[in-house]
């Protein structure tokens, strides 16, 4: 059963983020996914995240389809024009990529390569009428394709928005143009969290929610401080300056996230920002 | 206006490089306004090169030199030789136009940055594209071709932080301005529409209009 029919069934999902290397040497991401398989349902690919350029999602996105993972490809507006990203498409569609969840992505002054022209040819909601076109056998321009694909759309949203009225605004255009399933930014306010999701209810999105364990006060107080968009309560940052095993600490509060928010969302999304012993500690837990 | 920046010194006099005699040009318009290539900025220039070595045999403000007629009436007025080379203060299309004309070669003193609005005495923004498919009608006269650091046409990206953009924490999110703007003009319905991509086949560069036959482009 694939993501699409366990999230119809209405069954709880789990995705880890996976990130390809930053070279061509793919075992290592590959055995790793493979090692979570029996916890996780799914694996988010990430498309040059941060505007760092590493290899190909579609790339890794195959490998893991090839080994009998099931990947999410994610695809940004940042670096390729509605021409490449529908080849590209296509191409994971050929070689047997489901699910996409696409993204504007960040500018790339943010990245390795600041220098780059950002492209955004499409926007995040352009982007999701492109594959849905294509889900009916056309190009966004409209020519008709040999076959239609069959992706499965997600989208991302941010419950913690500075702005909620212009948030939904989006969402709602996303979820008009085809996106099904939504990622949330990550989760370490639970009570805001609901807020939203409960403002949202009208609109039976499936909700997928973020959940990022944090593991020493430094990263605490970086998320809190330098991710825009990102609301981290002092609590949390509080235990974890108190604490004796911040990642102990860290994992427990994404337990107990977990715990308070899982009536209000239809899976977990799990990043680790490079640390994987967390992710396997917490899928044990799950 | 548009907004042109003095490239430095040391770059200009390295492209004169073995030409003896400058011919100094400056913009009464636009580069005048960014006091870059105006009568003031003309004589620094005229006074560094002089001090670098170089002789000024001819210097003047044309009212706009990316005006073809004047241009040629202005250069019809200077002898060239072949140790002269023509230093435009001017934005890019008034080199293009100082180039296409002269028989010496043209180096530009400006780089062109934008099209944009003049704060204040040297505070300039930038608030026009030139992408040729305005959108102005539905955003309120904020840009978001422009003004967003991504150019997005449905809403903000999550980069959007406490109307700030997630490039620069000093420049405000577009699409947070626009919000504020339709919520002030009670137009918030006009955010719900889609946009459809840019129809970028509009603006095919090099673009050409004439008054006879109309936009060249393809719409």
């Amino acid at each position: 059963m694939d993501i699409r029919e366990k999230l119809d069934k209405d069954k709880f999902i789990v995705t880890c983020e996976i990130t390809p290397p930053k070279g061509t040497d793919i075992l290592h991401a590959v055995k790793f996914a493979e090692k979570l398989k029996l916890k996780a349902d799914a694996f988010n690919v990430t498309d040059n995240q941060r505007s760092v350029m590493r290899l190909s999602s579609l790339a890794l996105s195959v490998a893991l389809k090839q080994r009998g993972l099931e990947p999410i490809m994610q695809v940004t507006c940042r670096d390729r024009n509605r021409l490449a990203i529908q080849s590209d498409l296509l191409g994971a569609k050929a070689l047997g990529v489901a699910n996409i969840l696409a993204l504007t992505g960040d500018h790339p002054s943010s990245g390795d390569h600041p220098q780059a022209k950002p492209v955004f040819d499409l926007d995040s909601v352009q982007l999701i009428e492109t594959i849905s076109m294509l889900n009916t056998g056309h190009t966004l321009s409209g020519y008709k394709l040999s076959a239609p694909t069959n992706f499965f759309i997600g989208a991302v949203l941010n419950p913690f928005s500075s702005n909620p009225d212009l948030e939904i605004i989006k969402l709602k255009k996303k979820s008009e143009h085809g996106a099904l399933f939504f990622q949330t930014q990550v989760v370490y306010d639970p009570a805001g969290y609901i807020e939203f999701i409960k403002k949202i209810k009208h609109l039976n999105l499936k909700i997928i929610a973020g959940v990022m364990p944090v593991r020493s006060i430094k990263m605490a107080e970086f998320i809190s401080k330098k991710i825009p968009g990102i609301k981290m309560p002092e609590s949390i940052i509080e235990e974890i300056r108190s604490s004796s095993d911040p990642h102990e600490t860290g994992k427990k509060q994404v337990l107990k996230i977990i715990e308070k928010i899982r009536p209000y969302c239809d899976g977990v999304h799990i990043i680790s920002s490079g640390c994987e012993k967390v992710i396997m500690e917490l899928l044990e837990a799950l | 206006m548009i907004i042109t920046r003095s490239r430095d010194y040391k770059t200009i006099l390295n492209d004169i490089g073995k030409f003896r005699n400058v011919i100094l040009i400056g913009c009464g318009r636009c580069a005048t306004s960014c006091r870059t290539g105006g009568i003031e900025q003309i004589e620094v220039m005229r006074q560094k090169l002089i001090h670098s070595g170089k002789k000024i045999i001819y210097s003047n403000v044309i009212e706009a030199p990316c005006d073809e007629r004047l241009v040629r009436a202005e250069l019809r007025k200077i002898s060239f030789t072949s140790d002269d080379v023509i230093l435009s203060m001017t934005c890019g299309s008034g080199t293009s136009v100082l180039s296409d004309l002269s028989s010496v070669p043209v180096i530009s003193a400006l780089d062109t940055m934008f099209l944009g609005a003049i704060k204040r005495i040297g505070v300039y923004e930038e608030r026009c594209t030139m992408c040729g498919d305005c959108v102005l009608d539905r955003t309120m006269g904020i840009c978001p071709v422009t003004r967003c650091s991504k150019g997005l046409l449905n809403g903000p990206c999550g980069g959007s932080c406490n109307g700030k953009c997630e490039v620069d924490q000093e420049r405000d999110c577009a699409w947070n301005l626009i919000y504020e703007n339709l919520k002030k003009f009670d137009r918030l319905d006009l955010l719900e529409d889609y946009f459809q991509p840019k129809n970028f086949s509009r603006i095919i560069r090099p673009q050409k209009i004439t008054d006879k036959d109309g936009y060249k482009g393809k719409t």
